[in-house]
């Protein structure tokens, strides 16, 4: 070893040499930048790329390249580079929202440069482009009543048509041709209402435009799908009551399947037990509440009572798998709305759980204490009953009503009940500090705002400031923003792709004069520390 | 053995991973209180544009700046006065150039070019100090590249995108 000593201190020489040789080669050339991209950054597309270019000023390889999809799972993205120009396929179908392509090249000098373009895939945040609010609202309320209205509907001809045809015996009573037309009209509107909602239009006509844009998504196929179910309930299409049984039933499974293809229940995963669950509550909620009308007829008159006897005996089992359904699907929601309760969609599920448990309550006294000495005949027990029964329509219209509001309670709700409090950063350096608060947005984005001071706490009139923000955690290379000044004499800019805080770093750079730059750099804290 | 070869391959890496070509400065070192020959190496514009326009802040404790006139730009010499009273063989200064501005040529992306002044780092300057000079870059369209990054304490100048250039004074060699 000691005798090859020279030999390498011979090689260590050589290799410094050709290091220096190296340094003055690479001396003369410049560091790669990025002249153009496509998308570009902070672009809006209606429809997901499949591709993404970058093009330099000069010849690049290609070290690292990545995605977070607005999923916020990171993909590495399959890149071909020709010179200066590097081609990525993104990986498909892109889900709406943010997406942040981060790239780590090396120019011919050596000098490793990254950076990050962001676009957003769909509609622009909601925010920004829900100009006219006031008149959402009273959409909003519009298509609230109207899905009540159709839903119970829905419910009294399918389930009650269920209820007439399989447990009584003396024959189906047909549903009342008024009371199926207005479920179809409720419907039918309730189709146009969702469209004009989706083109952001507020109440109104706009001729065949929003049934058009119902159909785009599984809105409309769910909403023709209830008519047939009604049909099928309403219409005499089978005479003997065996077939009547058959109609009745395939018209309560199509009315099941309506639900599962809407509602953000639907897109919980696993997706096939999400949907399993959805069709069996909305089955059996459906026959529940469509029995309750013709259970309250038979308890007023002294005809056949043998339906309610059956009734009675049967609703446990089903009761019971209606409750595991929905809180199956409960618990499939709950890692989504685990931070904030205050949430609409978790204050729903709260309130539909305490509308449910009183329920329970109602119906663990009719199956145990008041059936049996209505069905001997006890006059104070059916009494009782009726009341009872009574009691469970009221109560029915108030879950079906919370459940209606889910509807409002959509994917922004979910990032909004996923959003972390604003945070706040206090930094600190040498010629100025920084007060930086950021505040998450419903749409996944967040907004920040930055009051330079002096180090005596006076406000400071840099020339200008901008924010770097990088992740190291997620592998996302520096993301560069310029501050606007706002009236109040604070730095801002919206639409940052934060829909997550944890990992990020900031770098504010105030720009005090000409030559003097300074960097205040930071860690953003976690919302929950 | 292993040492040495470490020691050589991160040298390498070192030396490779300094020569970014940002707009730098020639000579690495100056000796106080002698004429130093600023030259700025400008190997690229910004951004792809073509530069239009050098300002050089002359920093504190750099006595007597005086740049060298370049065909195709005009010069603006700014003057100002020193925060401190500097002795420049034997005399008191404490005013002369704070800013230097080449403009009026254009430099395109894919040319190469140098701009070159001269200093005098005052002898109060202590030994191995490393001066930083911001120089401002702007380019056609507005385009601006500031080369003013100082680096904080525990960073060096490869942690930012846009440093300063700088040079080292070395305490005159005693004859």
């Amino acid at each position: 070893m000691a005798r090859n000593f020279p030999l390498w201190a011979t090689f260590c020489l050589l290799a410094r040499v050709a290091g220096l040789f190296f340094l003055l080669a690479a001396g003369a050339d410049a560091h790669a930048v990025l002249i153009a991209s496509a998308p570009e950054n902070n672009d809006i597309l209606t429809v997901a790329p499949e591709k993404i270019l970058l093009r330099f000023n000069e010849a690049v390889r290609v070290v690292r390249f990545s995605m977070v999809a607005a999923d916020g799972v990171a993909r590495e993205i399959s890149a071909s580079s020709t010179g200066a120009e590097i081609k990525g396929s993104l990986p498909g179908p892109l889900a709406d929202g943010t997406v942040i392509v981060s790239y780590r090249v090396v120019s011919e000098d050596g000098h490793p440069v990254g950076g990050s373009i962001v676009f957003h895939v769909g509609k622009p945040s909601p925010r920004s482009s829900s100009v006219s609010d006031i008149p959402s609202k009273a959409l909003h309320t519009a298509i609230w009543l109207v899905t009540i209205g159709s839903t119970l509907g829905l419910a009294i001809i399918v389930g009650g048509s269920f209820f007439n045809c399989w447990l009584s015996p003396a024959g189906a009573r047909r549903q009342s041709p008024a009371l199926a037309a207005v479920a179809i009209m409720l419907v039918l509107a309730g189709l146009y209402l969702q469209g004009l909602d989706d083109i952001g239009m507020g109440p109104g006509w706009a001729e065949l435009e929003p049934i058009a844009q119902a159909f785009a998504d599984k809105t409309g196929i769910a909403q023709c799908l209830k008519l047939v179910a009604i049909m099928l309930a309403a219409l005499p299409f089978a005479p003997r009551p065996r077939s009547a049984r058959l109609v009745s039933a395939t018209a309560l499974a199509v009315a099941s399947l309506a639900f599962t293809l809407t509602g953000h229940s639907s897109i919980a995963q696993p997706r096939f037990i999400a949907q399993g669950s959805i069709f069996l509550h909305a089955a059996i909620s459906l026959f529940w509440i469509g029995s309750l009308p013709p259970l309250l007829r038979l308890s007023r008159s002294t005809e056949d009572q043998r339906p309610l006897r059956f009734f009675s005996r049967l609703i446990p089992i089903p009761f019971v798998l209606m409750l595991l359904a929905g809180l199956l699907l409960a618990v499939m929601e709950i890692p989504r709305i685990d931070i904030a309760w205050s949430s609409l969609f978790a204050r729903v599920l709260a309130f539909k759980i305490g509308l449910v448990a009183v329920l329970c309550m109602l119906a663990l006294y009719n199956r145990f204490w008041l059936t049996a000495p209505a069905l001997a005949g006890n006059p104070a027990a059916r009494r009782r009953l009726r009341w009872s029964i009574g009691s469970e329509i009221g109560l029915a219209l108030l879950i079906v009503a919370a459940a209606s509001l889910w509807r409002f309670a959509g994917p922004e709700q979910y990032q909004y009940a996923h959003a972390q409090p604003p945070v706040s950063l206090h930094l600190h350096g040498q010629k100025a500090m920084a007060e930086l608060e950021m505040t998450p947005q419903p749409d996944g984005t967040a907004d920040i705002r930055v009051s330079i001071l002096t180090l005596k706490f006076d406000p400071m009139q840099p020339r200008s400031v901008s924010l770097g923000l990088r992740n190291t955690l997620r592998g996302i290379e520096s993301l560069k923003y310029g501050l606007t000044h706002a009236g109040d004499g604070t730095w801002a800019a919206g639409n940052l792709p934060l829909s997550d805080i944890a990992g990020w770093s900031v770098d504010v750079q105030v720009l005090i004069d000409d030559f003097n730059l300074v960097h205040l750099e930071g860690d953003l804290p976690t919302g929950t520390d | 053995m292993i040492r040495h070869l470490a020691l050589t391959v991160a040298g390498i890496f070192c030396i490779a991973g300094s020569a970014q070509a940002h707009i730098t400065l020639e000579q690495a070192e100056a000796v106080s209180g002698k004429a130093y020959k600023a030259v700025l190496r400008v190997g690229h514009g910004c951004e792809g544009k073509a530069t239009v326009r050098i300002r050089v802040k002359i920093p504190e404790g750099l006595l007597s700046a005086k740049p060298m006139p370049k065909a195709g730009w005009t010069l603006e010499k700014i003057r100002g006065t020193y925060e401190k009273s500097y002795d420049l063989y034997g005399k008191p200064v404490k005013e002369g150039l704070t800013e230097i501005v080449w403009q009026g040529g254009q430099l395109a992306d894919d040319e190469y070019d140098e701009f070159v002044f001269r200093v005098t780092p005052a002898k109060e300057l202590p030994a191995a100090t490393r001066i930083y000079v911001p120089v401002v870059q702007e380019c056609t369209e507005g385009a601006v590249e500031r080369w003013i990054d100082i680096p904080a304490a525990g960073k060096t100048s490869d942690d930012y995108e846009t440093p300063a250039p700088f040079f080292d004074v070395v305490a005159q060699p005693r004859s």
